[in-house]
């Protein structure tokens, strides 16, 4: 389904070059699950940024479904986001002069499906936020608005969901429940899922564990 | 602090929105210092202008020497200098004679500008010890030199020179012959100044004071003056006028290029400062997590606040010196092309006061509309800050303390623009005007948001995302909707009102020369001259075309029956003495054009009909509808008054102060005036025959031989003169309205840029969570084609009414079809090439990684 191959990724900053990623391969298959760990700056939300086509890496490549995506163009990538992958990040990214419904229902807005605000206030009711679905991200916690960035990211059905930690500001019951939801999905729907987490158990319902260090990608555990 | 503060401002994350700001104020106070720059620089040209061509600040005629009293009077409140003009006859020595104009000149004239002489001597090298210096009309017709001796009255003089350039003179028509200066000992000398002599004593005074300084464009008061004098002087029949009650065309004109460049500089206030409102609104949003930051590190309310004043105060100066000095410079180097028609001042110390001027106006209202902003910040809890509630707390209620402290300043600011605008009314009528274009813009604002809600919840766009996101990117909070159509249009509005104004000016001005005009007037044809008189001037040298009309002279003595010599107003009544000049409305008559009643067909028969010119007619106080009764050679004429006119051009052709309908004056018909025009291709081109003389002296020359009692005046000399301050003023109007129009199109276009640096937040999102960057221009570009629609509309019809207002109440312009499209195409391009700029500044925003935007959003 996905493959890094040998990416290499630095950021300029005051002039000096830092390596994020230098050397990082891996490769998902179809319907896996796959946790990234790694100490806090270790670049695991570089790395996911890279898989998903919104970072170019210095050199290296990534295959999404047998296409090389930097090859693609801007828009082509694009495309491929809106439809096959969904993306929780780290710090959720909604649109804060949109409701949550109205968040929610972006992609399939993107896409021009039917029934986008309809079926985003459903999925937005399966998540636990049915009540506060036309409230503005402004007004929730940190869990609801992670919530809310997980049932954008997965209103599509993408083939691929990535999520840079996904509980990290959740209580230990709530994040179980979203923890269900992304497994739930990718079983049922037979989607690939790399998520990017610090909590162990998180990472142990996942297939594989690959820990990012000092730019490259290590099997933990299989 | 300090440190902390420069750290702060130079490591600051989101750096663009610092650039903003910068170049918002930057562009602002550039546009604001170098208009009020430029406008200081020509208005200060044309007050010396027209200063020089009155003769001074101020003017007493008498028929006698002022009494000692009034004399000590006025020579204590300014230089004076006295001319004595008497229309006599100079003789040479082979005993011809002709009719001249003689001056007597004293060491103060002129008091503004210079005489120029061939051979370039002094005036008193000219004058003095019975010297002359004459007309070169003259000089080529009695074929006088340098050296030789002239009998006036009783005594000779020596010519000395010959007259090039007389400021005082440059439109006057030598209709009492042609000048002669000389100083009053050799007037006295000449023993013609006796009680019945019809001298003219003409007391000019340049105002001194303690604040007084023309050389840096500084005037005395002559409003005062008049006042002063009529308290002191109540019983004194000197006739008074002032520079600023001129009565001529072309000091009409240069009064309107005044008016109409402080218009623009109005304007260009408001547009600057709407650039430094946007820049500081931007600046503020980016800061309030800072806010929130600081707040939540433990740092007081006092402290958040100076360091967000300090840094804008710091910013705003910078800026604001930076673009105050440009400006400078640019009005500098502008004004500097105008100089060879108008005399544009030269002294750089007049930009002193604008420049400081606008960079305080920058800095403080960088502060002012920073205040608002900050004072909600302060306000907001830092728990609302820290969530990055940015959206829905500017729609929160102000506190009453902090609501007063804006309205405070919005006041202050007004006053401030009403203070900053030499003339109050136009100043307050302008706040006025920016209120009500608010009020509307806000209202439009409200229409377009329902509209925007009824067509997103309708569902017909749920299939075309970019046009589902632009018109719901509209009813959202936070919305740029609201702040880009209330600067741009109220900006557009004000620009497409000056334009209005000043297309109308420029084609007046265009218009007030004739392009076409006479170089020969005549007066005093005999009636029975007329035909072989015609044929003799049909053949002098150069003539093209010859054009005669009836002259009859009258006085008007009774308005609806009722005695004029009996108005109880002293200048009314006097009116009944002065003969008027009367004849047909041919078609020869110069451009009139009715501006109250109307004027009969050119085959009007029925009873008597009479229009009258303008100034005559606001002189005597009649009105249309009245029936005046006119004097002519004894006999009582009764007409009706149909129409008041306006002699739109500068009087080249033929000046009138009456005009009758068909058939009325033909028993009183006993001479005419004529004109003459020459071959020359425009006014401005004198050609040159073989001895050198102008053309239009060897023609008038000619024609004096055979017809010596006829006047014979040339008139190209003033109309170069006239053409030359007029066309000079067109440019100064056109170069202050390009300078404005480029910054003002700059400013907005950084507005735009401020407006959307939230919304490119939104796009990174979009983009990443699978939007095309195409889709997301096409959502931006339905968006402003929306906007740019309804700004260019709105701005074409408000301001075009509002331009139309101004032209043809407060300034009495025509304005016309063209004049209309003119603005309106200003409209469109201004709203297109701003939107098109702020497109182009999204399109290379986004064209970075989108993970790179993505970190920029918090
Ligand atoms: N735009 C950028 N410029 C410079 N350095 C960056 C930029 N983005 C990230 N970094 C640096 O790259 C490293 C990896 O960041 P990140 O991928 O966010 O790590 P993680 O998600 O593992 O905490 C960090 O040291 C971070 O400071
Ligand atoms: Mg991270």
């Amino acid at each position: 389904m996905i493959e890094l191959k040998n990416v290499h990724l630095a950021y300029s900053a005051a002039g000096r070059s830092i390596p994020v990623l230098s050397g990082a391969s891996l490769s998902v298959a179809k319907g896996e699950s796959v946790a990234i760990i790694g100490p806090s700056g270790s670049g695991k939300t570089s790395l996911l940024l890279v898989l998903t086509g919104l970072e170019t890496p210095d050199s290296g490549s990534v295959i999404f479904d047998g296409l090389e995506l930097h090859a693609q163009s801007n828009d082509a990538r694009a495309d491929l986001r809106r439809d096959k992958i969904g993306i929780v990040f780290q710090n959720f990214h909604l649109i804060p002069s949109l409701t949550a419904c109205e968040n929610v229902a972006l992609p399939l807005d993107i896409a021009g499906s039917d029934n986008a605000r309809v079926r985003a206030a459903e999925l937005l009711e399966r998540v636990g936020l049915g009540h506060r679905k036309d409230h503005y991200p402004n007004a929730m916690s940190g869990g609801e608005r992670q919530r809310v960035a997980l049932a954008r990211a997965l209103i599509h059905q993408p083939a691929l969901m990535v999520a840079d930690e996904p509980t990290g500001n959740l209580d230990n019951q709530t994040g179980d429940a979203v923890a269900d939801l992304l497994f739930k999905l990718n079983q049922e729907n037979d989607a690939t899922l790399i998520l990017v987490t610090h909590d162990p158990a998180l990472a142990a319902r996942c297939q594989r564990q690959v820990r990012l260090h000092e730019g490259q990608l290590n099997l933990v555990q299989a | 602090m300090l440190r902390f503060l420069l750290r702060d401002l130079i490591g600051h994350r989101n750096s663009r929105s610092l650039h903003l700001l910068a170049t918002s104020l930057f562009l602002g106070v550039l546009l604001i210092s170098a208009c009020t720059g430029l406008l200081a620089l020509v208005r200060d040209g044309i007050a010396s202008e027209e200063r020089q061509l009155f003769g001074g600040d101020v003017e007493l005629d008498t028929r006698e020497p002022l009494d000692p009293n009034a004399l000590a009077w006025i020579t204590k409140r300014g230089t004076v200098s006295r001319l004595i003009e008497l229309r006599t006859m100079l003789g040479t020595i082979n005993e011809e004679f002709t009719v001249i104009e003689l001056q007597s000149v004293d060491k103060h004239y002129p008091l503004y500008g210079n005489v120029s002489f061939e051979p370039a001597i002094t005036l008193a090298e000219a004058t003095d010890n019975l010297g002359a210096a004459i007309d070169p009309a003259l000089a080529f017709e009695l074929g006088l030199k340098v050296g030789d001796n002239v009998t006036i009255g009783d005594t000779t003089v020596t010519v000395r020179a010959v007259v090039q350039g007389q400021p005082d003179r440059a439109f006057s028509a030598d209709i009492s012959g042609p000048p002669v200066l000389v100083s009053e000992q050799t007037l006295d000398a000449t023993g013609l100044i006796s009680a019945n002599s019809r001298a003219e004593y003409e007391y000019r005074v340049r105002l001194t004071g303690p604040n007084i300084e023309p050389e840096n464009g500084v005037y005395g008061d002559t409003t005062q003056f008049r006042n002063d004098w009529r308290a002191a002087f109540p019983d004194n029949t000197a006739e008074l006028n002032t520079v600023e009650g001129r009565n001529d065309r072309v000091s009409e004109r240069l009064n309107e290029v005044a008016a109409v460049l402080l218009l623009i500089a109005v304007a260009t206030l408001l547009v600057g400062g709407l650039g430094v409102a946007n820049g500081v609104a931007a600046w503020m949003q980016s800061r309030r997590a800072d806010l929130a930051t600081l707040s939540a590190i433990g740092a007081k309310d006092n402290w958040r606040g100076t360091i967000m004043v300090i840094e804008i105060l710091l910013v705003a100066l910078l800026s604001s010196l930076i673009a105050a000095l440009i400006g400078a410079s640019i009005a500098y180097v502008v004004s500097r092309s105008l100089s060879g028609g108008l005399p544009v001042a030269t002294s750089p110390a007049l930009l002193f006061w604008p420049t400081l001027v606008s960079m305080a106006f920058g800095t403080l209202s960088a502060l002012a509309f920073a205040a608002p902003n900050l004072a909600r910040s302060l306000s907001t809890a830092p728990a609302t800050l820290l969530r990055g509630d940015t959206e829905t707390d500017s729609r929160s209620p102000l506190s009453l303390r902090a609501k007063a402290a804006c309205a405070a300043l919005a006041i202050a600011a007004a006053l401030a623009l009403i203070a900053l605008v030499p003339d109050k009314i136009i100043g307050i009528g302008f706040v006025f005007s920016i209120i009500l274009l608010y009020a509307a813009l806000s209202e439009l604002v409200v229409l377009i948001r329902n509209f925007a809600r009824r067509i997103v919840q309708s569902g017909k766009l749920d299939k075309r995302f970019a046009a589902r996101r632009a018109l719901a990117g509209m009813d959202q909070p936070g919305s740029p909707l609201r702040p880009l159509l209330l600067s741009l249009g109220i900006a557009t509005t004000l620009l497409v009102a000056a334009t209005i104004v000043i297309v109308a000016m420029l084609r007046l001005l265009d218009s007030t020369v004739p392009s076409r005009a006479p170089s020969l007037a005549f007066y005093d044809i005999q009636k029975q001259d007329v035909n072989d008189f015609t044929q003799v001037v049909t053949n002098a040298p150069g003539v093209t075309e010859v054009q005669t009309v009836p002259l009859v002279l009258g006085r008007l003595t009774q308005v609806n029956g009722e005695l004029l010599s009996a108005r109880d107003n002293a200048s009314e009544a006097l009116e009944a003495n002065d003969e008027h000049k009367l004849s047909y409305r041919a078609e020869r008559v110069d451009n009139i054009r009715a501006t109250s009643g109307e004027l009969w067909p050119h085959n009007y028969q029925g009873p008597p009909l009479v229009a009258m010119e303008d100034r005559e007619a606001g002189q005597i106080g009649v009105q249309v509808g009245d029936t005046l009764t006119f004097s002519i050679l004894g006999k009582n004429l009764e007409a009706k008054l149909v129409a008041i006119y306006a002699q739109g051009n500068f009087e080249t052709r033929f000046w009138f102060e009456a005009l009758f309908s068909p058939g009325v004056l033909d028993n009183f018909i006993t001479r005419y005036v004529g004109i003459a025009f020459q071959d020359t291709a425009a006014p401005d081109f004198v050609p040159q025959n073989t001895s050198n003389t102008p053309i239009d002296i060897v023609a008038a020359n000619s024609i004096s031989t055979e017809y010596p009692a006829v006047v014979t005046v040339r008139t190209s000399r003033g109309l170069l003169a006239a053409k030359r301050i007029l066309n000079a003023a067109a440019l100064a109007v056109s170069l202050v309205a390009l300078t404005s129009l480029l910054a003002s199109l700059l400013v907005l276009a950084s507005v735009v840029a401020a407006n959307r640096q939230r919304q490119l937040q939104e796009a990174a999102i979009l983009h990443a969570i699978g939007s095309r960057h195409r889709s997301l221009m096409q959502a931006l570009g339905i968006e402003y084609l929306l906007l740019g629609t309804v700004v260019a509309v709105f701005a074409s019809i408000v301001g075009g009414i509002l331009g139309s207002l101004i032209a043809v109440f407060w300034l009495e312009l025509p304005v016309g079809v063209f004049t209309w499209l003119s603005g309106a195409t200003v409209a469109v391009a201004i709203a297109g090439l701003c939107l098109t700029a702020g497109a182009i500044w999204v399109a290379r925003s986004l064209s970075v990684s989108p993970a790179a935007l993505l970190r920029e959003v918090v």
